[in-house]
């Protein structure tokens, strides 16, 4: 249902329809510059690849075809290749992902454990939770920027985007087996980047 | 599902059910019920969940704005379809909508085409020369004494 009523706001977009084009961005605007943040990991950069994103969708909504995606998979997909030549273009594409690693002695290990100890024995005072929970997301956005482009991709995708396994496989142009192969890898690197032993 | 498997999908896709495939989900929630492995992967498992799941993303607030003013400057692909493609090319090449300063030569060079157009169209086809006007001027008075001639026949 949802989709149709996309793919008929789509239609009115290719007629260069600013209130159908308005109403497609009310809903997909914040889930795809979510997308583009953690990937690039610098918003100013996130947001030109997320207008790059929706001038397509102005642009070409012509090529978009209801019947073989949903339309945020679609997004998705045009997001994902804009953020991969970004890295291109950068010099930032890791093809290894041995390159990228930290051991588990890095200093993100160090403050993550520190920052535990810290709300640990300090009864739970709320100051102290708030820099907890701050340093927290600061680890957790540095352990995602650690990861080589692909596996932070699919773990994106997968854990904050909610696009089911088949769509994110679709939009990597991988297939599912390679996509878990991703995750897991993705996932386990994150694991022993966020906590002492990796067995959190 | 065995333990193989469920250890698997949750590696790869994380704790919470609601993340997990739909070809697999229902027979994974049974057997987590009924496996205290499968339980003890899940506690393992599940602060990376709630780490990952701490990190939130703040949406700029003039992003959408800064998008509806690109997309009004940006070319209607539309009229391309609809036969307009030529004027509209011209019109954006005269007028182009990428940000800078506008470009004043484009419109100047616009203004002249005329002129340098009737100076070389009057110099290849040589429109106002005194021979031209001769030649005409004979040529009416031929078909003057012609039908002279016919008249008094």
């Amino acid at each position: 249902m949802v989709q149709k009523s996309e793919a008929a706001l789509v239609k009115l977009v290719e007629r260069k329809n600013q209130a159908a084009f308005k109403k497609l961005l009310d809903i997909h605007l914040s889930g795809i510059n979510r997308y583009t943040v953690r990937m690039i990991g610098n918003a100013t950069n996130a947001e030109d690849i997320t207008q790059e994103v929706f001038l397509r969708l102005w642009t070409r909504a012509e090529s978009y075809k209801p019947e073989s995606s949903k339309l945020s998979t679609w997004l998705h997909n045009i997001a994902h290749n804009l953020c991969i030549d970004y890295f291109r273009k950068n010099n930032r594409f890791v093809q290894d992902p041995s390159e990228n690693y930290q051991s588990d002695d890095s200093p993100l290990v160090a403050s993550m454990s520190a920052h535990t100890n810290s709300a640990a024995t300090s009864g739970g005072a709320e100051p102290d939770q708030e820099l907890a929970k701050s340093t927290q997301q600061r680890d957790v956005k540095q352990a995602l920027m650690a990861l080589p482009e692909r596996q932070r991709s699919a773990i994106i995708m997968c854990h904050y985007q909610g696009i089911s396994n088949k769509d994110a496989a679709h939009i990597m142009e991988i297939s599912v087996d390679a996509l878990e192969s991703l995750l897991s890898r993705g996932r386990l690197k994150l694991r022993k980047l966020l906590t002492e032993d990796g067995k959190s | 599902m065995n333990i193989q498997r469920f250890k698997k999908l949750i590696e790869a896709y994380g704790t919470e059910s609601e993340r997990w495939p739909e070809a697999d989900r229902h027979a994974a929630l049974i057997f987590l019920d009924s496996n205290l492995d499968a339980n003890e992967v899940i506690r393992e498992m599940r602060s990376l969940d709630e780490a990952l799941d701490a990190d939130l993303v703040t949406q700029p607030t003039n992003l959408k704005v800064d998008i509806l003013s690109k997309i009004s400057m940006t070319p209607n692909h539309s009229a391309r379809k609809h036969g307009d493609d030529l004027f509209a090319k011209l019109w954006h090449w005269l007028r182009p909508y990428v940000n800078g300063p506008f470009i004043i030569w484009r419109p100047a060079i616009a203004a002249c085409f005329p002129l340098l157009a009737g100076i070389y169209l009057g110099t290849v086809m040589d429109i106002g020369s005194e021979d031209h006007l001769l030649e005409w001027e004979e040529d009416v008075y031929v078909m003057g004494l012609i039908s002279e001639n016919e008249e008094q026949e």
